[in-house]
């Protein structure tokens, strides 16, 4: 049976997760903190774990999520404090290895918008802001996205650049989308499609955007269904399954 | 002798005028300074503007009473359960002026109050349509390093009229003690021009002599009052003390997005606090 598109998003996360990165999670951001449990406790990488618990290290076997990313409950046997405000100060001197965004819109320049639908002064949607974003997209070394596979989300231009891609895309650093249907890199060449979930078709995946044009520029390989061992790191974090009410699928 | 500061709420309310703006300690839902909050809604003060960085329970209930003109802020959420539901619905019919910020920028403008100098440069950002929206408030400006021609955003400094900050120990003087996450909240102690402090435990002074060890996180001469209480941040969490009310707040979000969140503020926060 295929996994469920958030296990698999989940998992598409969690595998850009290095020996050695320093990873940092912001505020909503369950999935990308199961990414990193599962990138732990799975996949046995060895990394830096931070975020806004401001928790440096907490032990990755006791980890739980919380409705909240910044509950201080989530983890265990940390080392100590070590402020946002030092975190945002190690990204502003490029060494920040990977960080997690979602976007509301993502479009063909990796543009982000997490301000509004309309027009700023007139929004028909007020969103939540972009948090960190503006600032630390163009720092961070490494960073992947997380969206839904939605014509309203992959958009061929955002209504708001809440954080600009293009820097990102001149400069060659890495950035990637993980929707709950594929994983997509943002190239000079524009967004290039890299792996399908498993069991999706590869054309029904690139023409379900709202504009957005995804490009097939070389192998595009397939993200195969989690095993029982996958999923048990992974429900392991959410045993109550909140996972599943973040609308993945 | 230094000069007692240990007043209750309803005389700390005072230090706050219409028109300041404020600024409050925490995160979406922890260590919310909620029984002065509750106490700046019950005091009807008016056209308070709020600035912060990553607020969420706090400021919703600041909104949906209509207490704010102004917020700033870099989100403003409620996590798992949503959008802040008041201040989605405040600023889509334009009944309070929302800028949106940016984390890096708003601890760069706290960090210039903090040191009494006009603005703090920041890296990042470039490419945002959040500059134009800044430079056109006078907040943000883009600038070269004199020494390399490097684009920078210089923040003008965040200054609040007063920061209300919740934390887990005080003396009567203001000397006190956050344990554990602090996010920014010292250095909005810093930048503000008045400080209330909001404490879990009143100690003694030498109480906090037999812990000498840790940062104090406020201090006596930046503290105007302390305020004795107890589960003050509820709903919001107040690790390692208590942890957040979720059933609460979920259910607060529905009475805010139904638009009746002062009911429940009256219901379950009114009498909390005296």
């Amino acid at each position: 049976m295929p996994s469920r598109p958030t296990d698999m998003m989940i998992k598409c996360l969690g595998s850009f997760i290095k020996d050695g990165d320093y990873v940092f999670h912001g505020l909503n951001s369950i999935i990308p903190q199961l990414a990193m449990a599962y990138a732990s406790l799975y996949l046995r990488k060895g990394f830096i774990w931070h975020g806004v618990t401001e928790q440096f290290m907490i032990d990755p076997k006791s980890f739980k999520v919380y409705p909240s990313s910044g509950d201080p409950n989530s983890g265990k046997n940390h080392l100590g404090i070590v402020t946002m405000v030092d975190a945002f100060d190690i990204a502003s001197k490029g060494l920040m290895d990977l960080m997690y965004f979602g976007a509301a819109q993502i479009d063909e320049e990796a543009n982000i918008n997490l301000s509004v639908i309309g027009n700023y002064e007139n929004p028909r949607v007020k969103l939540p802001g972009g948090a960190a974003v503006a600032y630390l997209y163009p720092l961070v070394k490494r960073i992947i996205i997380w969206s839904k596979h939605d014509p309203r989300v992959l958009v061929k231009k955002v209504d708001f650049i809440t954080a600009s891609g293009r820097k990102r895309i001149e400069n060659n650093m890495e950035t990637l989308l993980c929707t709950n249907k594929a994983l997509i890199e943002f190239t000079k060449d524009g967004p290039m499609l890299r792996a399908v979930f498993e069991g999706l078709d590869v054309n029904d995946v690139i023409s379900s955007t709202g504009g957005m044009e995804i490009n097939l520029g070389g192998k595009v390989n397939v993200i195969s269904s989690l095993s029982n061992d996958e999923l048990e790191a992974i429900a392991s974090a959410d045993p109550d399954g909140l996972r599943y009410e973040e609308n993945y699928g | 002798m230094l000069p007692d500061k240990l007043m209750n709420l309803s005389d700390a309310i005072n230090i706050i005028n219409n028109d300041d703006e404020i600024t409050i300690s925490g995160i979406t839902f922890f260590r919310n300074p909620i029984s002065f909050l509750t106490a700046i809604i019950k005091s009807n003060k008016k056209r308070l503007s709020f600035v912060d960085r990553e607020p969420g329970f706090g400021l919703d209930m600041l909104v949906a009473t209509k207490s704010l003109k102004k917020v700033r802020a870099a989100m403003a959420t409620f996590e798992h359960f949503g959008l802040s539901p008041s201040v989605r619905k405040s600023v889509e019919k334009h009944e309070v002026e929302y800028l949106e910020d940016t984390c890096g920028a708003v601890v760069a403008g706290l960090r210039a109050g903090a040191q009494g100098i006009p603005f703090m440069p920041v890296r990042g950002i470039l490419g945002s349509d959040l500059i134009g929206i800044h430079e056109k408030k006078g907040t943000w400006k883009v600038i070269n390093d004199p020494f390399t021609g490097e684009e920078v955003i210089a923040v003008k400094a965040i200054e609040p009229d007063v920061a209300i900050i919740h934390l887990h120990m005080a003396d009567r003087y203001g000397n006190a003690v956050i344990l554990g996450p602090r996010y920014e909240d010292e250095l909005k102690i810093k930048a503000a021009k008045r400080v209330i402090l909001t404490a879990e435990k009143i100690v003694n002074e030498e109480d906090l002599r037999k812990r000498n060890l840790e940062l104090l996180s406020a201090n006596s001469y930046r503290v105007e009052a302390v305020v004795s209480s107890p589960n003050g941040a509820w709903p919001t969490g107040m690790y390692p003390y208590y942890r957040p009310q979720y059933k609460a707040i979920k259910e607060y979000y529905y009475y805010a997005k139904n638009g009746n969140a002062l009911e429940w503020i009256e219901t379950n926060l009114y009498k909390r606090w005296s």
